[in-house]
């Protein structure tokens, strides 16, 4: 764990504990276009390379002036601490993220982070009395059992982070997008020895539609789950991408008894747990409230908060992607 | 601060502050949000609480704007007295001041909550908010009459020694009228702009973007309206005016204390660099210097008296 693993809120006494996120200005060492609409930025950020978790994001300024106004949650792609790196991979979807893309090798991006709960820290009972009941399930051993990644497009960003992070163990990574071209992070998932296979919506790869066909497969022929003896059977997915593909990752995770970790993405203002402004249903909750309508997708993958408002039983109550996220178990969250 | 520096000190009633730049209501959470940028404010105003829980709007909550943000927030808050058990503790180990902001649905629920705010260790002042666009009881309704401004504003004068900071709306037709009522009822200083009712609409989808309708909008969009409205409020009433909108750097400041503001808020701003009112301090320092200034206080208002000057 990090030594900054502590987050800004949760109930956790101030003190003189150090910030558990820090404004940084960090130069742009490298920058590639490895598909259409993607650009994957390397940064000199030793200070986030060293304390960023896997499924955290940068809140990153869009160009230097005042319009567009609010930063951009992006997942950490990739941390090296050894470098002093920290890789982003950004899809370009609106003005926003056109302008951090657009920096040049040399230019220098403003960031504040490492910013919310990775993969490793989610579900971990640390939000008691937001969403205790969410939390009541069994709580794999982060080290134990194989972990199977499943990504949808842009969603793959933070899970090239989480396979480096889960090198001692068997990763099956399993990857999609609408087509060959668009299939961004193959190579480095499997250089961090995971098991990669990959689907695409025409067909033009591996397997001829939805990613979570493939999920699907390997449970079923790895016998995945907690009843499962076999050394390779995912105990766990973590999964990142549309938020139906989410839902259905969720819905066969849970249908095999696997642990089933998202990432969220969601609009942001502050990123660090302020405004309140990226909240999103908790389960059971909210359903008038419009639930069905809270995918607010912001421009990159995104990012959670707690803010303690849950404790009553009946008003819809919500979890905020910047502070209690942007990971989740996906029993905390109504996808 | 440096002893030959000009003076930043300003008292807003009877609390003191080192320097005029306070964190706007809803925008820096509770104050441990943003720990490591809190001592640098002047004051810190958190978030509104209400008496019981509020778990705020459906989302979307948040619209992103040309040169705006427009919110439908919706008061979530953990209530006052969670507020005062959970987070003032920590909030009064920042090392300033932290001014707990009010939001009832009915006048005796802002005296309920002024008292029991006043019970409280380390809260050095009270912002009455009668001007949150985004509920449906309470609220803007308040603050956009000005006998029932008055009649929030009283009911927590009753209930409570402690200076009364009246945080208005500019979704009015006359906020001067507001003013001069919470002056009456008891108000030690106003604080304006609150956010500027608007809302967005998906033209795709052809509804509505927030899920609460409609919402306020913040940011550098509004800060020509709230400058205006400083200008007016600093005219009408004899109470320190803390005016805000829009306000990103030190010479947007410099522009709301020259209208006549005591003291500015930064909020959007902070979501954008947390340290904005870190910078907007030292500029505003930078501008006194240059100007010649001992005190923040010789420039409050100077704007108007050129104006005075060139009638008289």
């Amino acid at each position: 764990m990090s030594a900054h693993g502590g987050r800004a809120g949760g109930g956790a006494p101030l003190g003189a504990a150090p910030p558990p996120w820090a404004a940084a200005e960090c130069r742009v060492l490298g920058r590639e276009e490895p598909a259409p609409g993607y650009v994957r930025l390397l940064l000199e950020a030793p200070g986030l390379a060293a304390r960023a978790r896997p499924g955290q994001f940068l809140h990153v300024h869009c160009g230097h002036g005042r319009e567009p106004l609010l930063r951009r949650p992006l997942s950490v792609h990739d941390a090296d601490p050894a470098a002093g790196t920290v890789a982003l991979l950004v899809r370009v979807v609106g003005r926003g993220t056109a302008l951090i893309a657009g920096v040049a090798v040399g230019d220098v991006l403003d960031v504040l982070g490492p910013l919310g709960r990775g993969f490793d820290a989610a579900g971990g009972g640390t939000h008691a009395g937001v969403h205790a009941s969410a939390q009541s399930g069994a709580r794999a051993d982060a080290q134990g059992g194989a972990l199977a990644l499943v990504a949808g497009g842009a969603g793959v960003a933070p899970l090239v982070f989480a396979a480096r992070a889960s090198a001692g163990r068997t990763v099956h990574a399993l990857v999609g997008a609408r087509t060959a071209a668009e299939l961004v992070s193959v190579a480095e998932l499997g250089r961090w020895g995971a098991r990669v296979r990959v689907a695409t919506d025409d067909g033009t790869s591996g397997h001829h539609g939805p990613v979570t066909d493939l999920l699907e497969d390997l449970l079923a022929r790895q016998g995945g789950g907690r009843a499962s003896g076999a050394v390779d059977a995912p105990r766990e997915v973590w999964a990142c991408g549309p938020l139906p593909m989410l839902r259905r990752v969720a819905a066969i995770a849970g249908g095999a008894g696997v642990r089933c970790l998202v990432s969220l993405e969601a609009h942001m203002a502050c990123g660090v747990g302020a405004c309140r402004g990226c909240a999103w249903p908790a389960p059971g909750a909210g359903e008038s409230a419009g639930a069905g309508e809270s995918a607010g997708a912001g421009e990159s993958a995104g990012a959670g908060e707690s803010a303690g408002a849950g404790g009553c039983a009946t008003a819809p109550s919500y979890v905020h992607v910047c502070r209690d996220g942007p990971v989740f178990d996906a029993r905390e969250v109504a996808l | 601060m440096s002893a030959a520096g000009p003076s930043l000190e300003v008292d807003i009633g009877a609390l003191h502050l080192k320097n005029p730049v306070l964190a706007a209501s809803g925008t820096a959470g509770f104050g441990r949000e943003y720990a490591h940028f809190a001592p640098l404010f002047g004051a810190i105003v958190a978030k509104s609480v209400t008496l019981g829980p509020r778990a705020g709007n459906p989302p979307p909550r948040l619209v992103e704007t040309a040169c705006g943000l427009l919110n439908s927030i919706g008061l979530e808050n953990p209530g006052v007295e969670a507020f005062l058990r959970d987070e003032l503790p920590a909030a009064r180990g920042l090392g300033v001041p932290i001014v707990a902001s009010i939001a009832g649905e009915t006048a005796a629920e802002y005296g309920e909550l002024a008292r029991t705010v006043s019970r409280a260790d380390g809260v050095a002042a009270i912002e009455v908010n009668i001007s949150c666009p985004n509920v449906a009881r309470g609220g803007m309704l308040f603050g956009v009459d000005p006998a029932q401004a008055a009649a929030a504003v009283g009911a927590a004068r009753a209930a409570t020694r402690l200076p009364l900071i009246a945080k208005l709306t500019p979704n009015v037709t006359d906020v001067c009228a507001v003013a001069r009522a919470v002056v009456d009822a008891g108000a030690d200083a106003v604080a304006l702009i609150n956010t500027v009712a608007g809302m967005a609409i998906d033209a795709e989808r052809r509804r509505p973007v927030l899920g609460g309708v409609f919402g306020g909008l913040s940011g550098p969009a509004i800060k020509p309206i709230a400058l205006r409205m400083v200008w007016l409020v600093a005219e009408a009433i004899d109470r320190p005016v803390i005016g805000m909108g829009g306000i990103c750097d030190a010479r947007d400041a410099v522009e709301f204390i020259l209208a006549g503001a005591a003291a500015v808020g930064v909020g959007t701003a902070t979501f954008v660099d947390p340290g904005a009112a870190a910078r907007v301090v030292d500029g505003i320092r930078a501008y006194l210097v240059e100007a010649g200034a001992r005190s923040l206080r010789d420039i409050i208002g100077a704007a108007r008296r050129w104006r005075d000057a060139a009638r008289a």
